[in-house]
């Protein structure tokens, strides 16, 4: 195997990975919440303040910290509440998640995009085909001009990369070609008449 | 800036300025606002600002609609999502 397509293996590796990572947060986050809301509908209480039945207003109102209505905010209070079963923890351990999934999902790409400018940097691969960076759409459009020119040669040369119409368009799909059974149709109704 | 992550602005300066594809141009804006959203929705959330009677339907809406979006604008033509657009200006 050579050294470019085990780079390019890798590199689709990572980005698989990054959307499991994706994936994963999410349904994960969305599974807890909707578990902290039935596990709330079920015994009726929030598991801090008892104020379902008192109504919306309470449940509404701003519970700074300390006060009768107030909710824990610190991940490790969350985490305990949640493993007894009090629906509001459970519901904010998915909030957590969901926001984590995006912070981590950055982290990951970080990661692997760093992995990639070092070796860039090293000299190892230059920036041809088999470059790291290559494989990630930024890293693309940062470091090669493979047909256009690369954003850090467009502003090099003091020109905006406005005009680079095409290049971006051709990393999109092209617009998929009519079915032929249609076609098939047609033709037969064609020859019908 | 209008407390929605200002997509419509994202979208339109990507679109008409930098001549990025429209569907390229609105899932890039999506993208830009989730990280900042969740930038600073660590910091509402260690201060207690975010209630979680309100945020858990919103939450679950959100995603509900997220997965119908990406659905809906796979098959969309982009000249329909361009006059939805001005439509809003």
């Amino acid at each position: 195997m050579t050294e470019d397509s085990s780079n390019r293996k890798t590199a689709r590796r990572m980005e698989l990975l990054v959307s499991y990572v994706l994936r994963a947060g999410v349904l994960l986050g969305t599974a807890l919440i909707m578990a902290g809301v039935v596990q709330m509908a079920r015994t009726g209480e929030t598991g801090y303040a008892s104020v379902l039945p008192h109504g919306l207003a309470a449940l509404l109102a701003f519970a700074p910290p300390g006060s009768a209505g107030h909710f824990p905010t610190a991940p490790g209070e969350i985490l305990r509440a949640a493993v007894v079963g009090k629906p509001y923890a459970i519901i904010e351990l998915g909030i957590l998640v969901l926001i984590a999934t995006p912070a981590l999902r950055v982290a990951l790409s970080v990661g692997f995009f760093h992995r990639g400018a070092r070796s860039v940097l090293r000299g190892d691969h230059a920036t041809g085909p088999g470059c790291p960076g290559r494989q990630f759409p930024a890293g693309r459009w940062l470091v090669t001009g493979h047909g256009h020119r690369g954003l850090w040669q467009s502003v090099s040369r003091g020109g905006m990369p406005v005009r680079h119409r095409k290049p971006v368009r051709t990393m999109l799909r092209p617009p998929p070609a009519e079915s032929p059974a249609t076609h098939n149709l047609e033709d037969r109704s064609i020859a019908s008449q | 800036m209008l407390g929605i992550g200002s997509g419509l602005f994202k979208v339109i300066a990507m679109d008409r300025l930098m001549r990025a594809p429209l569907k390229a141009s609105t899932t890039t804006s999506n993208f830009m606002i989730g990280v900042t959203a969740a930038a600073s929705a660590g910091t509402y959330f260690a201060r207690g600002d975010i209630n979680p009677f309100i945020a858990a339907p919103v939450a679950l809406g959100v995603l509900a609609g997220t997965v119908i979006g990406t659905r809906l604008l796979r098959r969309m033509r982009s000249r329909f999502i361009h006059r939805c657009f001005w439509l809003f200006w």
